[in-house]
């Protein structure tokens, strides 16, 4: 129990420190976000109105404080470009993202599990030769190129999809997610290649072990040996794996979004980055860091869970 | 013929091959031929590479990498008929194995699987070849725990391999190989990763398995002790080849071939004392050691015996709170005294954990912290280590290693410091040609000449051999002990030889410390020591030899 | 037989894999290497006349919708995308092997501080951190190289100093020690060619990291700004005439395709080597 609080409290530090680092982070930029809302031709009256509302005049510490004691509410304040606050410019954009992730993620594990052990039980076979040329090729595609192709081929030449286009999963929760399909492919086909090449190789490493010749010498049988004795052993290094794989999907998701042109975080955070709309960018790296933290510290709960060697009585 | 009928197994001229990078086959072990009757126990003996496990395991269809027998047959009797194991189907020959012939292995650790406690790897013996119910299964493993020598077994069967001492897992691949009282055992080297004291311990509890379930065993080892406590009688292999072969008595009483007579004369020290004439002390001290102590600084966490590897994952997975570890000191070598004179070889012997690896490396200046006081007549002595692998860098030539401390001490030209190299080179039985080659293209022992003339090249009169021989091959030993004893009297140096090896130290040493939980527990003259052993541990020492 | 010959065809597919990789990469090296010197057309040249025009034997991988040589451009931006991958990387491997070097060596409390802000950092993607630094310190070439260059460092400190830490525990090192060499000799001249390997295995994989956060970031126009071409700006520009001319997207992108191809198949190699030299 005591693993689990230390744990918890390291991540919630890691946290602090990350929105500390943000926020000294855009207080170093020059420019004045009074200035950059009102445009450069407002009165100086109104500027200093705007900054006393906005709380740029009091000192960095307490406005670190109003940033974290907003963060944690939920409330990063008004984008400056937009000027709403910026929780809710967020929420509207986190379904698209959101869905996005979990469609990709979905396909990785469900497509790369049974390709990875399919090429380490036939290793050096017609299949597993396939299939690492194929995934050799495609981890080399970047995912807006094939956010791209796709476009091209499924879009535009095959018309399976209106290339642009996208519904709210409120509205249609069946058209929210054929709009979600292609876009998730792109984002998961690299991140597939990667996976199958890396649980390929932990089998085969297994594989070698000395405890795959005992079980033999028992009498297994290479099917028995695969299941019951190395898949567990060699899924433990994937499980670190698929922690950064979820972070690289978020990552793609920013890029991907523009592709396919879906009103999600990254486009949110880009066209932010664009406009030097700095409640926004500070929103969406906190909360791009708090999903990678998050994931990280699930990952090293699994890994608690599955291997005895680091569980802690 | 009628005896041919009864032998349980027999291998008739078996051939062993890998496949070459390029193509064809490369043969590992040619013709071999030896057999097992019902009940008996056979060793093999052989240095590395002789062809000992690769034989053995290629008969059960055990060998990786695509090696297979090319020529020969495996016959095992099944029943009343034989069967030919090496032609035999994958489904028939897995329900040979583990039922009939069983297998343990040399490193129990990685033997076993991680993630499974081994209450349910000896279990699934059981499920893999019977059809006991569950808690039958249950009742059986932990009646064969028991029966293997292991205490507290309800709490053990849930337990998982990292949490074991050596000695309990190899009991448990013993408890595991044995449940179902297979005809045969085969066991690769099944004690050399253990301490001797341990290893006797356990060829005790295989002897007691082949009386008492008439189990016969065929144990592989390059280690003439063991073979000749366990087995009755013995097959010596060497390149592949069967050498001699008899009752272990004969064998070993009057070998025949020039290889099993220079096998035995390096494992028997007793009669084969390298240093006749010790000259008597010469009163000049070069290191005199007083109350000294030797600390390891570790990471405060709750230590339990066989769970460091535990601690050491969980500091590294905890995050911040690895930071906040507070550092306790563990003190590993205890008030030892002792002096050492010039021209002396003098030896450590103890088991591993003992400290005397600790103890050279404080005294090299490896380790700062320590207690007591230690005075060195030379400045900086140097050191001989172990793995021959880890000593020397590989990304330099053996020349840039030589001349690395002439460089570094700015003695002589370089013209000057590359003759000494070469000099020095000719000195340890290698010659100039090594001058320009890498470490990699190099044998062991040769690793272990150039490794010997670095801690030469700087004429310190103080030596450290940390186990300079154990990673070498019997006869390899031989040639590096000789060397070491020429190159001595050569260049008037002061040795101090640690090793575990009883036979080594005896045939070199002429004084010997017994090291035990950090301490000195008995010292004295070689001879004294091994003829008339007073501390009880040392008597065990020597009672787990030859 | 089955397994002679499954063994026997390993090696050949290994040497085969590295000889395509070096070929790829060495094409790719001299296709921007003479884009240096030397473009069929001006990159920058535009003609109304020639919008849009497929491949033809004058243009053989067409023109954009400026009328610009898209092969030329290619060249030239090809070019761009290289220097800031090898910049950032030199960066990230002369810096990140001094911390990597001196805190795997030295250890301690520095060390262990160290290690987890890089442990939390290289938990994010490369493009992410890079995103949040442009948005810092603004988007051009040469911010870029700084944002890629300073995110790189922790990658590669964290890939010597974990070669060090086992390094520096061989007997060798006691050894050179013992001979009297000093903490710096020992750490640069005794342990730093055995990292090599290693090195030249992450080198690769730094530049393909680079080369694709490059292309993304200037796809997202947040990387390389105008009048500077980029592979990845060229397939911003082309997403807009996609309908009416997809070569203008193909060519960059085949080109990055084929760029990081090359360098896996080579990383890939090298790795196994080491691993079998391991092995031994």
């Amino acid at each position: 129990m005591r693993y689990y609080l230390k744990k918890i409290i390291s991540l919630i530090m890691v946290l602090f420190l990350i929105m500390l680092l943000t926020f000294i982070a855009f207080q170093v930029i020059p420019g004045d976000g009074a200035v950059t809302r009102l445009g450069v031709d407002a009165t100086p009256e109104a500027i200093e109105a705007l900054r006393e509302s906005l709380g740029l005049n009091k000192s960095l510490p307490a406005r670190f404080f109003s940033f974290l004691g907003g963060a944690v509410r939920g409330d990063f304040g008004i984008s400056y470009h937009y000027s709403k606050p910026v929780g809710e410019l967020l929420a509207a954009r986190l379904p698209a993202t959101v869905g996005l992730a979990v469609i990709s993620i979905l396909f990785i594990v469900a497509v790369s599990v049974p390709l990875g052990l399919l090429c380490s039980r036939r290793e050096g076979g017609v299949a597993d030769r396939v299939i690492t040329f194929v995934t050799q090729t495609l981890m080399a595609v970047p995912a807006f190129f094939l956010g791209i192709i796709i476009t091209l081929v499924f879009g535009l030449a095959l018309r399976w999809f209106s290339p642009g286009g996208y519904v709210s999963p409120g509205e249609d929760f069946m058209g929210f997610l054929s709009y979600m399909v292609f876009p998730a492919i792109s984002i998961a086909i690299p991140k597939i290649a990667m996976t199958v090449k890396f649980l390929k190789t932990s089998v085969l490493r297994e594989l070698k072990l000395d405890y795959v010749r005992t079980a033999r010498s028992k009498g297994n049988t290479e099917r028995a040996i695969l299941w019951k004795h190395v898949l567990k052993n060699a899924l433990i290094p994937v499980i670190t794996f698929m922690g950064m794989v979820i972070a690289d999907v978020l990552a793609g998701s920013i890029v991907v979004e523009k592709v396919f042109n879906l009103p999600g975080v990254g486009r949110l955070l880009i066209t932010a980055i664009s406009n030097r709309d700095y409640p926004v960018v500070e929103a969406v790296v906190v909360y791009i860091a708090s999903v990678v933290l998050i994931v990280n510290f699930v990952v090293d709960l699994l890994y608690q869970k599955v291997d005895p060697r680091v569980r802690i009585e | 013929m009628v005896e041919n009928e009864r032998h349980l197994l027999e291998l008739c001229g078996v051939s062993v091959g890998f496949p070459e990078k390029r193509r064809g086959l490369k043969l590992v072990t040619q013709g071999v031929s030896l057999h097992v009757n019902p009940g008996e126990a056979v060793g093999i003996v052989g240095e590395s590479g002789s062809g000992k496990s690769v034989s053995m395991l290629a008969s059960v269809g055990l060998l990786s990498g695509g090696g297979r027998i090319v020529e020969g047959s495996v016959r095992f009797l099944h029943g009343e008929k034989y069967i030919e194991l090496n032609t035999l189907g994958q489904k028939e020959l897995n329900e040979v194995r583990g039922d009939e012939i069983s297998m343990i292995f040399q490193e129990p650790m990685t033997s076993l699987n991680p993630l499974m406690s081994v209450g349910h790897q000896v279990e699934e013996m059981l499920v893999l070849h019977t059809d006991c119910e569950a808690g039958e299964r249950r009742e059986k493993v932990l009646a064969m725990l028991k029966e293997a020598g292991l205490s507290d077994v309800e709490a053990l069967y849930g337990k998982y391999p990292h949490q074991l001492s050596g000695g309990m897992r190899q009991r448990v691949m013993i408890a595991m190989a044995m449940i179902l009282r297979p005809k045969l055992l085969i066991a690769d080297e099944p004690t050399t990763a253990l301490d001797v004291t341990v290893q006797a311990k356990i060829l005790k509890l295989l002897k007691k398995f082949q009386t008492e379930y008439g189990t016969a065993i065929l144990l592989i080892s390059h280690d003439l002790g063991v073979i000749k406590s366990v087995c009755s009688r013995a097959v010596v292999m060497c390149g592949g080849r069967v050498v001699e072969q008899g009752g272990v008595e004969n064998l070993f009483g009057q070998p025949k071939e020039d290889y099993t007579k220079k096998l035995l004369a390096a494992a028997l020290g007793k009669e084969n004392v390298l240093r006749q004439a010790h000259t008597q002390n010469s009163g000049e001290v070069v290191v005199r050691v007083t109350d000294y102590s030797v600390f390891y600084e570790e990471k405060a966490q709750k230590t339990k015996r066989g769970a460091e590897g535990d601690c050491d994952m969980a500091a590294k997975k905890s995050g911040l709170s690895a930071l906040l570890c507070k550092k306790t000191r563990r003190e590993v070598v205890k008030h030892v005294s002792f002096e050492l004179y010039a021209g002396e070889i003098v030896g450590i012997v103890g088991e591993s954990g003992c400290g005397k690896s600790t103890l050279a490396k404080a005294l090299a200046g490896l380790n700062p912290l320590t207690g007591g006081t230690a005075f060195i007549s030379c400045s900086q002595p140097q050191m001989v280590f172990q793995d021959p692998y880890g000593s020397l860098n590989p990304t330099k030539t053996i020349g840039w290693l030589l001349t690395e401390p002439l460089r570094l001490h700015h003695v002589g030209t370089k013209e000057e410091q590359r003759r000494a190299a070469c000099e020095m080179l000719d000195k340890v039985g290698l010659g100039a040609e090594y001058y320009s080659r890498y470490p990699g293209t190099l044998s062991g022992g040769q690793r272990q000449r150039v490794a010997i003339a670095m801690a030469i090249m700087l004429r310190r009169r103080f030596i450290l051999l940390d186990e300079p021989v154990s990673a070498l091959d019997v006869t390899v030993q031989e040639q590096i002990l000789v060397l070491l004893v020429k190159l001595q009297k050569e260049f008037g140096l002061t040795y101090l030889f640690i090793s575990h090896d009883m036979n080594v130290i005896h045939r070199i040493c002429d004084r010997v410390f017994v090291m035990y939980g950090g301490e000195i527990v008995e010292s004295g003259e070689a001879l004294q020591i091994f003829d008339n052993p007073k501390h009880p541990y040392t008597k065990k020492l020597l009672g787990a030899r030859v | 037989m089955k397994s002679t010959e499954k063994k026997r065809r390993q090696p050949n597919t290994v040497n085969w894999s590295l000889a395509v990789g070096i070929a790829l990469v060495s094409a790719v090296l001299l296709f921007v290497f003479v884009g240096l010197f030397y473009t069929p057309y001006d990159p920058m040249e535009m003609s109304m006349a020639l919008k849009n025009k497929p491949p033809s034997l004058s243009h053989p991988f067409g023109t954009d919708y400026m009328g610009r040589d898209v092969l030329s451009r290619v060249m030239d931006g090809a070019g761009t995308t290289f220097l800031i991958g090898v910049v950032t990387v030199v960066i990230g491997l002369v810096l990140g092997t001094l911390v990597g070097a001196f805190t795997g060596y030295y250890g301690g409390l520095a060390d262990e501080i160290l290690m987890r802000l890089n442990d939390t950092l290289t938990s994010f993607p490369s493009i992410l951190l890079a995103l949040v630094f442009v948005s810092v310190i603004g988007t051009g070439k040469y911010n870029i190289i700084i944002a890629l260059g300073v995110i790189f460092i922790p990658s590669f400190a964290r890939v010597v100093r974990s070669e060090y830490i086992v390094q520096k525990e061989l007997d060798y090192v006691s050894n050179a020690r013992l001979l009297g060499a000093g903490n710096l000799r020992i750490m640069f001249v005794h342990i730093l060619p055995n990292t090599a390997p290693i090195l030249l295995s992450s080198v690769t994989i730094g530049l393909n990291n680079a080369i694709l956060a490059e292309a993304g970031m200037s796809y997202l126009s947040l990387g390389v700004q105008p009048p500077d071409p980029s592979l990845g700006r060229m397939l911003s520009e082309a997403q807009g005439y996609f309908m009416s001319a997809p070569w203008v997207a193909l060519a960059p992108g085949m080109m990055i395709v084929l760029t990081v191809l090359g360098f896996s198949m080579i990383s890939e190699n090298i790795g196994r080597r080491e691993r079998d030299f391991g092995g031994k």
